[in-house]
């Protein structure tokens, strides 16, 4: 823990808001110790019930002053950052080193209230540091999806990213570099009882489009080839020509896809979904002369200890010392494995294990300056959203984590998408863009800076599944000139509301559960 | 001390184009006592989104996959929701597809200041978009323009009265292009000529590879250097190994950064057909290059002939050739031209000057929406 002494600038430690009692608690958890509170004005008031002030529990031994008292105070006691919840004007004291710091959100309050009701896909939350004037630096920036069939359940995500958002910064430091800006000054307009009323009308009818997609249409992926590389996509011009390999049946479908030219031809490696099992297997289609049309054999399977089959996907391939290896996804073994290709008789062996005891997802290796880095997201928390960084100076470990992980939360560019390419120098990162739902878009990251203690990136291309014809994109993967995709649309499959039913029905009655997780 | 106004720029995306560029300076450096900037782009992408969301600026999409999907309609219902959430008092378009969209969906939001770009001459549009464009000219209050030249175009060709556009020049950022090392390329050449370039038609440089090929048949010494990439790259590269002259030129492709390849040229060359005012030939004279542009569009306005740079005909490649000459012949003129190039824009297209027009611009229509 980094800075361990804060205090807090509220109303009074009897009367705490839902949001700063949750930060208030993280950071606790988190092995920090509140030592002054200054008593300032009251917080932001949340809709309905959800603000309901009460005291801090257990009562902490806290220092309680004025503002007033404030200076002098400080002074006699030494903290590391002061927490301004209250919504009153903004306090500056030169005493905490590390400042002043507030919570703040990009859109008009109350707190996600206009982010649900307007439909919006996601919102940005920070932590800022307040400087003079209307000044501020960036601590940390998060862009979380709306749920835009609750108002409730949003509003549970914002606080709960919230208060992980302080706790982290607490316990990494603030960002080795960042820089001075001036937000728009925020404001809040108070929803009437027509808009309160017009939220739940507008949750309802959302819920009934969801139903109805749900249970008539099922997400029929593609894999589609496009003959130049994936540096391409980098203009932001380029309408790639595609060439979509048909899907094995109706009640399965390819996606995930990699490609890799061995010596003999070239080698597509792809997820195998199917619905009636719910489970995706690794599968493999060699074609001599690079011509796909879709018959994939079973690649690599895997077995849970419980002897079920393991559901795999993202069947990363990478060249290493002069061989094969694929890294699929297997977060249900809680580890990342690597299998070897055995050129003879084109089958994949010899697993090897890589990390353990975590539970991955889209594990994405590159080797760049000097180093091993694998980036992915973790099952148990921000599956599209919350990016970890692990490095290595083998690919067979040890692997550390990042300093900072997660190194980015940000559910429209974090989740691996694709093979990392260099270009000009520069390492282009493809990503998912999971806001509106799983399997929006893809996008390209390019990354600035990439340490073991710091990381950045930004988007710099968007890869629109409208512009395909689709409705989703989420893998962009290339292999010298050629680039593979996946996308899909909804296809309306007879008798699948009867089976998405029955599925419901036996997960209600807990008679089976979700293979996947 | 009274809010900030919340203002929204448009642009189709952000990339490193002219307009964005303008955008985004805007954005990053208009006064933020006095306005609160968002941007809002078709499609949120581009080299400049970093950037911007670094500055702090507020970034939203509305994203649809063209002007005939009903998406589009989806899309100006976003803007406007946008538009009412965050009070937004004035909305400023800055490339075509911006104006085609933000327009006609800011005028029905009742946006109280709603202003347009036209940054290059509407003959390069398409036939609908310039109807539409024009139709967008009647929603609203005022057409921002880069030249004085566009500007008295646009009331001939398009009856755009000259009271309803107001001319705000582009800038160069001063403290960025300056003299310094160049490109370590084309080491034998005592003499660079360039330019830097989308390469498509309009650009004319395939008359600059014409014009080159007559001076180097006179000069071993001189070299050729493009910048840019496009659909005319390959064509180019075959007719530059066609005239013999590949270890004489080179191409760089696209860049993300000009400044070490204008700083390799002794001599830039805008060879454009149509051109309202380009921010390279900008770039190039502040760089201390010694400027020659084609004689359309705003050109003029910043080469002035034998004053800041030399003039030519577009697609006259033999009067280029023999002006190109005339400067690799004479070190004193070249000098000369390009000096006194670099005072005339340090001094008239300074970021400050342009920002300070804007928000001069900004201010007076919002003064006006008050005082109604």
């Amino acid at each position: 823990m980094r800075l361990s002494r804060f205090g807090i600038i509220g109303a009074s430690p009897g009367r705490v808001s839902v949001l700063g009692r949750s930060v208030i608690a993280a950071l606790v958890a988190a092995g920090a110790e509140l030592i002054v509170w200054i008593e300032g004005d009251a917080e932001e008031p949340l809709p309905g019930d959800l603000h309901q002030p009460s005291a801090l529990s257990p009562a902490p031994s806290v220092t309680v002053c004025s503002k007033a008292d404030a200076a002098a105070l400080l002074a006699k006691q030494p903290i590391d950052f002061l927490l301004q919840l209250d919504s009153g004007p903004q306090q500056i004291y030169s005493e905490p080193q590390c400042g002043v710091w507030r919570l703040a959100t990009a859109s008009p309050g109350p707190l996600a209230f206009w982010d649900v009701y307007d439909g919006a896909f996601c919102l940005e939350i920070r932590l800022e540091r307040l400087l003079n004037g209307s000044q501020s630096i960036a601590l940390e920036r998060r862009w979380i999806q709306v749920d835009r069939l609750s108002y409730t359940r949003t509003l549970g995500r914002v606080v709960e990213e919230m208060s992980e958002m302080v706790a982290y910064v607490a316990r990494c430091g603030p960002p080795e570099s960042s820089d001075v800006v001036v937000f728009p000054p925020a404001h809040t307009d108070w929803p009437t009882a027509w808009e309160t009323l017009l939220l739940q009308v507008k949750l309802g009818l959302r819920f009934a489009a969801d139903q109805y997609r749900g249970l008539l249409f099922s997400e029929a992926w593609m894999v589609g080839v496009v003959e130049a590389p994936a540096s391409e996509f980098l203009d932001m011009g380029y309408q790639p020509q595609i060439h979509w390999l048909p899907s094995p049946t109706q009640q399965r479908f390819l996606a995930d896809p990699f490609l890799v030219r061995c010596p003999d031809g070239w080698l597509l490696m792809a997820e195998d979904f199917d619905f009636d099992t719910n489970l995706g297997r690794i599968v493999q289609e060699f074609s001599a002369d690079g011509r796909f049309v879709g018959n994939v054999q079973d690649a690599i399977v895997a077995l849970k200890p419980s002897g079920e089959p393991c559901h795999m996907s993202y069947p990363f391939l990478l060249q290493h010392a002069g061989e094969l290896y694929c890294i699929p996804e297997t977060h249900q073994l809680d580890g990342v494995f690597a299998w070897r290709w055995d050129a003879g008789s084109r089958t994949w062996k010899d697993r090897r294990e890589i990390i353990s005891g975590a539970a991955l997802l889209d594990p994405t290796l590159v080797f760049y300056e000097d180093r091993w880095w694998m980036f992915a997201t973790r099952k148990e928390n921000g599956v599209d959203s919350k990016l970890h960084l692990f490095y290595a100076d083998s690919i067979w470990g040890p692997w550390q984590p990042h300093a900072r992980n997660p190194v980015k939360v940000d559910v429209r560019s974090s989740r691996p998408g694709g093979k990392p390419f260099v270009e000009g120098g520069r390492l282009y990162r493809p990503a998912q863009d999971s806001s509106k739902h799983y399997g929006w878009r893809s996008v390209v990251n390019m990354v600035t800076c990439l340490t073991p203690t710091e990381f950045r990136e930004e988007t710099i291309r968007v890869v629109d599944s409208d512009r395909l014809g689709m409705s989703g994109v989420h893998t962009l993967s290339g292999s010298e000139d050629r680039t593979l995709i996946d996308a899909w649309k909804p296809r309306l499959v007879p008798g699948r509301a009867l089976r998405v039913l029955l599925h419901k029905i036996q997960k209600l009655a807990g008679l089976q559960s979700d293979r996947r997780s | 001390m009274s809010e900030p106004v919340p203002i929204l720029l448009l642009s189709y995306d952000l990339r490193f184009g002219g307009s964005e560029r303008q955008l985004a300076e805007v954005a990053q450096h208009l006064d933020r006592d006095r306005f609160a900037p968002h941007v809002g782009c078709i499609r949120l992408q581009g080299g400049r989104r970093g950037e911007l969301e670094r500055a702090g600026v507020p970034l939203v999409e509305f994203s649809f996959p063209s002007f005939a999907s009903r998406h589009c309609l989806a899309a100006g219902w976003r803007l406007s929701t946008y538009i009412k959430r965050h009070r937004i008092k004035l909305l400023h378009s800055f490339d075509v597809p911006g104006t085609m969209f933000g327009i006609p969906f800011g005028f029905v939001s009742k946006v109280p200041v709603v202003l347009s770009s036209q940054r290059a001459f509407r003959e390069l549009a398409s036939g609908y978009e310039r109807r539409l464009l024009r139709f967008t000219d009647r929603l609203v209050d005022g057409v921002v323009v880069n030249s004085a030249n566009l500007r008295a175009h646009l009331e001939t060709s398009d009856g755009l009265s000259q009271a309803k556009t107001t001319l705000v020049y582009n800038s160069v950022d001063l403290e960025r292009f300056t003299p310094g090392p160049g490109a370590e390329v084309l080491p034998e050449c005592s003499v660079v000529i360039g330019s830097t370039a989308m390469l498509r038609p309009e650009k004319g440089v395939a008359d600059l590879v014409e014009a080159f090929a007559s001076v180097a048949a006179l000069d071993s010494k001189v070299g050729l250097l493009l910048v840019g990439s496009g659909p005319l790259y390959e064509p180019i590269k075959a007719r530059i190994n066609e005239l013999g002259l590949s270890k004489r030129c080179h191409m760089a492709g696209g860049v993300t950064d000009v400044r070490p390849w204008l700083r390799r040229m002794d001599i830039f060359v805008l060879p454009s057909l149509s051109e309202a005012l380009s921010n390279s030939l900008l770039e190039a004279m502040a760089t201390g290059c010694t400027a020659m542009a084609t004689e359309v569009g705003g050109n003029p306005e910043l080469v002035r002939e034998g004053e800041t740079g030399l003039l030519f005909e577009p697609g006259n490649a033999k009067q280029l050739g023999v002006k190109l000459h005339s400067l690799i012949e004479n070190d004193e003129l070249r000098k000369r031209l390009a000096a006194s190039g670099q005072t005339f824009v340090r001094q008239k297209f300074s970021r400050a000057s342009s920002l300070g027009a804007m928000a001069d611009l900004y201010s007076q229509h919002l003064a006006r929406v008050r005082a109604v």
